[in-house]
């Protein structure tokens, strides 16, 4: 039983990672209709602007933190208004591919200016633990969860209580009618590649925290697109639930089904395609995911 | 009447493709009386960027001491150090760029053992030396002509992590974490080998893809296990994870891991905790006054930028060390092969490489017509965390556990 | 008049259509055989991974361009051909000519496997359902005994009776002659009437479902050559490196094909040769460069070296923030103004 415990909390660590970076998805793509593949460049970056600040710098981490959260913001929209705006109305072929592009070349920017190193960003929480009976959670994820449940109300309450919320949902609904009524469709579009620019700082540096500071770091990303898709591209909820999902299926997954051998097959680690087993079955049976809305098509 | 001429158009091309005989005939591929050409391949570029840059540092320092000292036989060398990307498919068009567009002699260094296994046709094709640096098994068993590898392989270091466990402790239970790829593939082989050997056993594996750093579930899969001792075929950011993880967890498991990972970075990652890692290396830590390695650093000073090589605390000296050997076994197969260099005279001269002395940097190096490696000794290091550096606690040994 | 103007439906959808594109043709067809006798061996490699590359680039342009099917898992599937290759001629020692069909419906049945799912999902989920069966592809072949994990496997040579294809310049013609028929089947497909359902599907498929397209038949369809095309390539591909790898077909392979597309223009055959052609010339490209300003400026060469991955980067949201049509658009523009010079249209 203890062992389940231990399983499902180390899942819910990495899978609240995997929720924020999904969230960031979600997002830009409800309001935008793009799916950003350099969301996890995003988060690379964010956790080396921390790093930056709070290791070369020296600045105390909660100084650079804010710091950090504040600068992903903006790289979201630099992004946007140097690259995305131009692309309203194109397929979403192009998007992809020019945020596939626009990712390799974040990856080689952050490769020249911080190097190809593994860094650590020392935090005030780094190798202490909290024990509740016997189990041992690291503080670090402690507060990964913590952060991604606070998050993820407030998203829920903004999204359905706030104005913006509202107007950004009505856009994501249609965009020509939303500025028909008035609605800076623009701005929208801004604010939410700031919104995931801010997601994919804070879950660059939860990362971090758990592991070290370095480039490859932005793989993470592709485990969220899958975690986004599972629970359903266009539903805050599902992104969350995704990210959870595929947290605990990839700590089960690692914990009970790699390193096994067969005849004349050897599992090893597994747990980097469970994810994906998983969102195929699930696709198989809800095609639009665990939440998504199933699209009424006219012809 | 389009069909018939399209047929027939192909039938001439298809004749072409029989006709054309592409034999380009002349001398010696990168060889003239004055100059040879040799290859490096490192990674500037890619996922393993960190190492290629001192490898390469290396082999211009040397090469920039030979040509200074007058060359080889006359010749000078002209060295060409291409990006390999690391992976295989850009590995493979820095080999073709440096065999066909270069035209070099030898590739006299390889970073990275797929990328590696995927150009030795290529380097078989245009008869050229290859020495590829973390060589697998596949490299030496059955052994190919055109292959040599100037230090021991993760097989047998891995075997002879195991057996310096069961040296020290026969009863000792024996967990594996190893990257689930050729590299640690061929750890775990060399590691089963040798408990086998020894009369012991692995008692737990636990695989990570390449890249993964959240060891949670592994390491809480060995302590189920009971294990006392854990065998790490990780690379760096891993061997640190690995060693956080075993903090937080507060368990006092004893580690003991492959060359790569013995690097000062080790230190900045895992800070004081770091105590107490050994790991097994073919070269001596660069910090000892061992004759080799102020050689060395001494040539260093002179024709390369000691400041920010050996001279900078945080470099990770062993892989200037591992280029410098390489570099240095090739040269003397050069020395043997004569003056009538071709890329028969070259494999002999590398065969009649014996018993080359390295100072205690590494094993002396000695290829033979029926081992293209050089030797399977290696060394054993514990880390310092007081200091900060690594420190042998076991001399150059050979593992007693028999390479199938 | 009957030249001038296109007077019925066999002049429209002739496969070359006027003097003009003849002519064009033949003159290519004669550089084309000529080239392998000038070029040096290294530039003659740069030509063979581009005809390898035309090969797969043709496939996926039928499938993403023409139906409108995204997939993500075009590099698993030159994969497979390559790995189906490699095993038959290896252990059963099937000849080349055998075995590269094969290579290709190998591919094939593993494409329809894929494309079976994706009459359930469309856009993303599709993108993302190709995705992870890329990631299991690769996931089977480094743990399968029988690929022999990371170091891979042997691929033998080919042989022609007592002939062997070893030298750059056989790979040449072998290679060219493929491509040449792939491009040729792949202009056939795309004006019969399988290449018009998929287009209709493309467009909108409840509309071609209403008009009595089967979607099952031609998605599936669609998949299925797709697939075939990326198997040949595939074979080629092992048989060229004479050695795989399972880092041979990782993700970046089948991004690179999109890129390829893509760049060279969607739903185009043109499109497909023109992007194949820049995509690999991309790193190829890098080389020249740094080379270039190697001994005059060697921290730009060091630069340009370190920067590698960015470059291909920046020719991508180049090309399409400029011409988001591509290659394809570019080569447009440039015969309308030669076409209505000096007017402006």
């Amino acid at each position: 039983m203890e062992k389940i415990i231990e399983i499902v909390l180390s899942g819910l660590s990495m899978g609240s990672i995997y929720s924020l970076l999904a969230l960031g998805f979600v997002l830009i793509f409800k309001s935008t209709g793009v799916l950003n593949f350099a969301q996890g460049e995003f988060a690379m970056v964010g956790a080396f602007i921390c790093y930056t600040f709070a290791s070369l710098m020296k600045l105390p981490y909660l100084v650079a933190f804010p710091i950090a959260i504040v600068l992903g913001a903006v790289l979201g929209v630099v992004i946007y208004a140097l690259f995305l705006r131009r692309m309203i109305g194109e397929s979403i072929f192009s998007t992809i591919m020019l945020t596939v592009g626009l990712a390799s070349i974040l990856t080689s920017t952050a490769g020249l200016i911080w190097g190809h190193d593994v860094y650590l960003l020392a935090s005030p929480f780094t190798n202490k633990v909290v024990s509740i009976r016997g189990i041992i959670l690291s503080q670090g994820a402690l507060y990964t969860i913590l952060v991604s449940l606070i998050l993820f109300i407030v998203f829920l309450r903004f999204f359905n209580h706030s104005l913006l919320g509202i107007s950004m949902k009505g856009t994501a609904e249609d965009t020509d009618t939303a500025g028909l009524m008035g609605i800076n469709v623009r701005m929208i579009h801004m604010i939410a590649w700031a919104i995931g620019g801010i997601v994919a700082a804070l879950a660059g540096m939860f990362l971090a925290e758990q592991s070290f500071v370095r480039l490859e770091m932005s793989h993470v990303g592709i485990k969220a697109m899958a975690a986004a898709i599972l629970g359903g591209m266009d539903s805050i909820a599902g992104a969350v639930l995704g990210g959870v999902i595929v947290g605990i299926v990839e700590s089960f997954a690692s914990s009970y089904l790699s390193g096994l051998e067969f005849a004349n097959f050897h599992t090893g680690d597994i747990k980097e395609v469970a994810a994906f087993a998983v969102m195929i079955l699930v696709l198989m049976i809800r095609p639009q995911g665990i939440f998504g809305k199933e699209k009424v098509e006219r012809v | 009447m389009k069909t018939r001429i399209l047929i027939g158009g192909l039938a001439l091309l298809s004749a072409l493709l029989f006709v054309a005989n592409g034999a380009w005939a002349g001398q010696v591929r990168g060889v003239t009386d004055t100059e040879v050409k040799i290859a490096c391949l490192v990674d500037l570029s890619g996922p393993g960027k960190y190492g290629g840059p001192p490898i390469a540092d290396a082999f211009r320092t040397y090469v920039a001491w030979i040509n200074d000292t007058g060359g080889i036989h006359g010749r000078k060398i002209n060295l060409i150090v291409e990006d390999n990307g690391i992976l295989p498919n850009t590995t493979m068009i820095a080999a073709r760029k440096v065999l066909l567009k270069d035209e070099v002699f030898a590739l006299a260094f390889n970073l990275g053992s797929a990328g590696s296994s995927a150009i030795l046709p290529l380097c078989e094709q245009h008869q050229a030396v290859l020495m590829p640096h973390g060589a697998n098994k596949e490299f030496f068993i059955p052994g190919n002509k055109w292959v040599f590898v100037p230090h021991t392989v993760q097989y047998s270091m891995a075997s002879r992590a195991v057996e310096y466990i069961l040296e020290t402790n026969p009863k000792a239970r024996i967990g594996m974490i190893y990257q689930d790829d050729g590299f640690g593939k061929e750890g775990l082989d060399g590691a089963r080998a040798a408990a086998a050997y020894m009369g012991s056993q692995i008692v737990q594996v636990a695989p990570y893809r390449t890249g993964t750093i959240d060891f949670s579930s592994h390491m809480s899969a060995m302590r189920d296990a009971k294990v006392d001792w854990i065998v790490l075929w990780t690379y760096l950011p891993q061997s640190a994870a690995i060693i956080k993880q075993k903090t937080v967890m507060n368990w006092d498991v004893k580690l003991i891991s492959n060359n790569t990972t013995g690097v000062p970075p080790l230190f900045a990652l895992a800070g004081a905790e770091a105590d107490g890692y050994m790991l097994v290396t073919p070269y001596a830590p660069g910090w000892m006054d061992l004759p080799g390695i102020i050689r060395i650093k001494d040539l260093t000073k002179k024709y390369g930028d000691y400041e920010k090589t050996l001279g900078n605390p945080s470099y990770p000296d062993y892989l200037y060390m591992a280029g410098w050997g390489y570099i240095e076994a090739f040269v003397q197969g050069l020395r043997m092969a004569g003056r009538d260099l071709t890329p028969e005279s070259i494999v002999t001269g590398l065969e009649r490489v014996r018993d080359f002395d390295m100072g205690g940097v590494s094993p002396n190096i000695s290829f033979s017509p029926d081992s293209h490696v050089s030797s399977f000794s290696s060394l054993v290091l514990r880390a310092n965390g007081e200091k900060g550096r690594f420190e042998i606690i076991d001399p150059i040994k050979e593992p007693k556990t028999p390479i199938q | 008049m009957g030249r001038k103007f296109k007077t019925s439906y066999q002049q429209d959808s002739a496969l070359f259509q006027n003097l003009w594109v003849k002519s064009w043709l033949a003159i290519a067809i004669v550089v084309l055989c000529v080239l392998p006798f000038v070029l040096k061996p290294y530039e003659l490699s740069i030509m063979n991974g581009i005809g390898i590359a035309v090969i797969g680039a043709l496939g996926l342009n039928l499938l993403t361009g023409y139906t409108g099917q995204i997939s993500l898992c075009h590099g698993a599937l030159v994969g497979i051909g390559a790995y189906s290759t490699a095993l038959l001629s290896a252990n059963l020692g099937l000849h080349f000519l055998v075995s590269l069909p094969l290579s290709g419906l190998m591919a094939a049945a593993l494409g329809l496997i894929v494309g079976v799912p994706s009459l359930r999902l469309k856009g993303l989920y599709l993108a993302l359902g190709t995705l992870a069966f890329g990631f299991i592809f690769e996931y089977v072949i480094l743990h399968w005994n029988l690929t022999q994990g990371e170091m891979g496997l042997a691929v033998p040579r080919i042989q022609f009776a007592s002939f062997v294809v070893e030298t750059e310049r056989h790979f040449y013609f072998l290679i060219l002659i493929t491509a040449a028929l792939a491009t040729l089947a792949a202009k056939n497909i795309a004006r019969s009437k399988i290449g018009r359902c998929f287009v209709a599907i493309c467009d909108r498929d409840i509309a071609a479902e209403a008009m009595g397209i089967s979607l099952t038949k031609y998605k599936i369809m669609a998949f299925g050559i797709s697939a075939f095309y990326a198997g040949l390539a595939g074979c080629l591909l092992a048989h060229y490196q004479q050695w795989i790898v399972p880092g041979n077909f990782d993700l970046m392979l089948s991004i690179s094909y999109i890129a390829m597309i893509i760049m060279g223009g969607l739903g185009t055959v043109l499109g497909s040769i023109l992007g194949a052609g820049l995509i690999t010339l991309i790193p190829h490209g890098i080389v020249y460069l740094t080379d270039a300003f190697k001994d005059v400026w060697p921290g730009l060469s060091g630069l340009i070296v370190s920067f590698k991955l960015g470059v291909f980067g920046l020719v991508i949201v180049g090309t399409l923030l400029f011409e988001p049509r591509g290659l394809f658009g570019i080569y447009q523009r440039i015969k309308v103004y030669w076409k209505t010079w000096p007017f402006k249209y």
